[in-house]
């Protein structure tokens, strides 16, 4: 879908020889500092920003080549990409009616959308939460088979924030491909079954988020006065231990459990035995920090 | 507000036809754009009020003035009336002409339209047919209504010669040169993206350059005149100029005249030289 995508804005590079493919039936993070290239790469997905080299196809066509582009793709992009002087109806109608899409298919999203009560109001009266909406309710009036949703749960309330997790999860389970961005792990690890990483422009992970999560896989924190002794008798192929600070090491390869029934039958005498899970958070902070060098390709 | 019940919201609806990308939806989408803005309805009120009150005014004056020498009134008397309010018209057509691009750029609306119609020359294309054809439309009827509104004012010195071609053709060039003058705004509203910067550049070309120009003593710049956007485009609706029993030297000191046709093929040049650079940037430049 993504081959070699390279966009530069003077000598700025956002997005650098980016290669990848969002699967359909599954929903796909997009995931990111702020300023990684994520939007600027789902613009190119639609043709709105022209790629400086490298190619991004949907179903093997460029978007602009697709013959009925709103039932491919459905895409929010800008929450505020309507005029404020129109209604929302009429900018549902105005958008629906360059693919024949006629009215009840405009009720219909304005229904999903929860937007009823303010339809007829002009959309610059809207909140972030309601042009958030109505972005979505545009993104589903061709009933795409590709939903891609740039940062959708900005200025939603909660409530909203668990409509488009199940919004997305639901399409995906159709066998619809979703795209969803997104500057917060803690999002996609609710929402997403894999995730692409981006970082300055470059792809740093494409992996599921269990492999994700696996990657940083959990240590477990040892305190003890007899340390150094502990650490050779817990060494072995699968286990490494790297020494932490004020005395304690973390120990990867191995459960609490086992460290402490270990240490028990050498009776050496433990001061702290913590298991660290990584988050999510953890993860992608470790991956984005090194985002230049550090490069994983998809655990397989 | 209240949000569906997350259960329901998902539930896959019945699936609209599914239509395909269409020259004529893009046509309809535009027309629904354009119809379904209060600014634009209040413009299009303001283009009428500008034609009808100009051409009474004009009207009147000259009601008063036959009635003080009997005989007086030309032929085209109607015509001319009803055709007096265009060169203030045309401000209000160029403005609106403008911000039918740029206010799509300046709110972000582009961005959905042009995701939802990628092909960005049919999108063009569409906006300067919806935009010619209800400016042409509503700049006829409004000039036919004066023309009338004319005669019923001066009486019938002042008869609409709907059986003379040069009437039809006064009128017809009116909406017309009104029509073509918007879409001057329009296409440097596409090669520009901006308001301000679009609506500058359609005043200087109609009304600051000639001004410029006629303030050079210089032969090449007395000749260029006819060839402005707006005096070329005057011809469209302005008696034919009568030159009989002028004296050769007079007529050598006088720009050069441009005949109807003439001035719509100028005219039609100075909308080409703004919307090829236009239609090419707009498919190079991002949204």
């Amino acid at each position: 879908m993504i081959e070699q995508l390279t966009k530069r804005f003077g000598s700025r590079t956002a997005v650098d020889s980016l290669t990848a493919t969002v699967q359909p039936g599954r929903v796909t993070g997009f995931l990111g500092p702020n300023g990684a290239g994520k939007s600027t790469t789902m613009r190119m997905i639609v043709g709105l920003d022209r790629p400086t080299s490298g190619s991004v196809t949907v179903g093997g066509k460029r978007y602009d080549k697709l013959a009925a582009p709103m039932h491919e793709v459905g895409a929010l992009l800008d929450a505020k990409a309507a005029h404020p002087g129109r209604s929302a109806e009429s900018h549902l109608r105005s958008l629906a009616a360059t693919h024949g899409i006629g009215k009840q298919r405009v009720d219909e999203v304005i229904a999903i959308t929860g937007l009823e009560s303010v339809a007829r109001r002009k959309a610059g009266k809207f909140s972030l939460g309601m042009g958030q909406r109505l972005g979505i309710a545009v993104a589903l009036l061709g009933d795409p088979a590709t939903l891609i949703l740039d940062e959708p749960v900005n200025g939603l309330d909660p409530e909203g924030v668990m409509w488009v997790r199940q919004l997305a999860r639901h399409y995906a389970a159709e066998g619809r491909t979703v795209l969803l961005s997104s500057h917060l792990m803690s999002e996609m690890a609710q929402t997403a079954d894999h995730v692409l990483v981006l970082g300055r422009g470059r792809l740093i992970a494409d992996a599921p988020i269990g492999d994700l999560l696996g990657a940083n896989a959990a240590s477990v924190r040892v305190r003890s006065p007899r340390a150094t002794e502990l650490a050779a008798l817990l060494a072995g192929p699968q286990v490494t231990t790297t020494p932490g600070t004020d005395g304690a090491f973390e120990v990867r390869g191995l459960t609490a459990a086992e460290i402490g029934d270990r240490a028990g039958a050498a009776g050496i005498s433990l001061h702290e035995l913590t298991p660290v899970s990584a988050s999510l958070e953890e993860a992608y902070l470790a991956l984005t920090q090194h985002e230049v060098e550090y490069r994983m390709e998809a655990a397989r | 507000m209240t949000a569906a019940a997350p259960a329901t919201a998902a539930q896959p609806t019945t699936a609209p036809a599914r239509g395909k990308l269409t020259f004529g939806g893009i046509l309809h989408s535009e027309w629904i754009k354009f119809v379904s803005l209060t600014s634009t309805i209040t413009t299009l009120i303001a283009i009428v009020v500008a034609i009808v009150g100009i051409g009474a005014i004009i009207a009147s004056s000259a009601r008063s003035w036959i009635e003080q020498s009997p005989g007086g009134a030309t032929d085209f008397l109607a015509a001319s009336a009803a055709t007096g309010g265009i060169s203030l018209a045309q401000l209000i057509v160029v403005v609106l002409g403008t911000l039918t691009v740029t206010r799509e750029y300046g709110t972000g609306m582009i961005r959905a339209t042009f995701t939802a119609a990628p092909r960005r020359l049919t999108v063009l294309a569409a906006k300067v047919v919806v935009f010619a054809v209800s400016v042409f439309v509503l700049g006829f009827v409004a000039i036919f209504a004066t023309a009338l509104l004319a005669q019923a004012i001066v009486g019938d010195a002042a008869a609409v010669g709907l059986g003379d071609g040069e009437t039809w053709r006064m009128l017809v060039g009116g909406a017309g040169y009104l029509t073509l003058s918007g879409l001057l705004g329009l296409g440097l509203g596409a090669l520009l993206r901006n308001t301000a910067g679009g609506i500058f550049g359609a005043i200087a070309l109609l009304l600051v350059l000639p001004i410029v120009l006629s303030l050079i003593d210089a032969d090449w710049a007395r000749n260029a005149t006819s060839f402005l956007p707006m005096n070329a485009g005057a011809t469209l609706y302005s008696p034919a100029t009568d030159l009989t029993g002028i004296p050769q030297e007079a007529l050598d000191q006088m720009p050069p005249q441009l005949d109807p046709l003439q001035g719509l093929l100028v005219l039609l040049g100075w909308l080409a030289a703004v919307f090829v650079p236009a239609a090419v940037l707009l498919r190079r430049r991002d949204a």
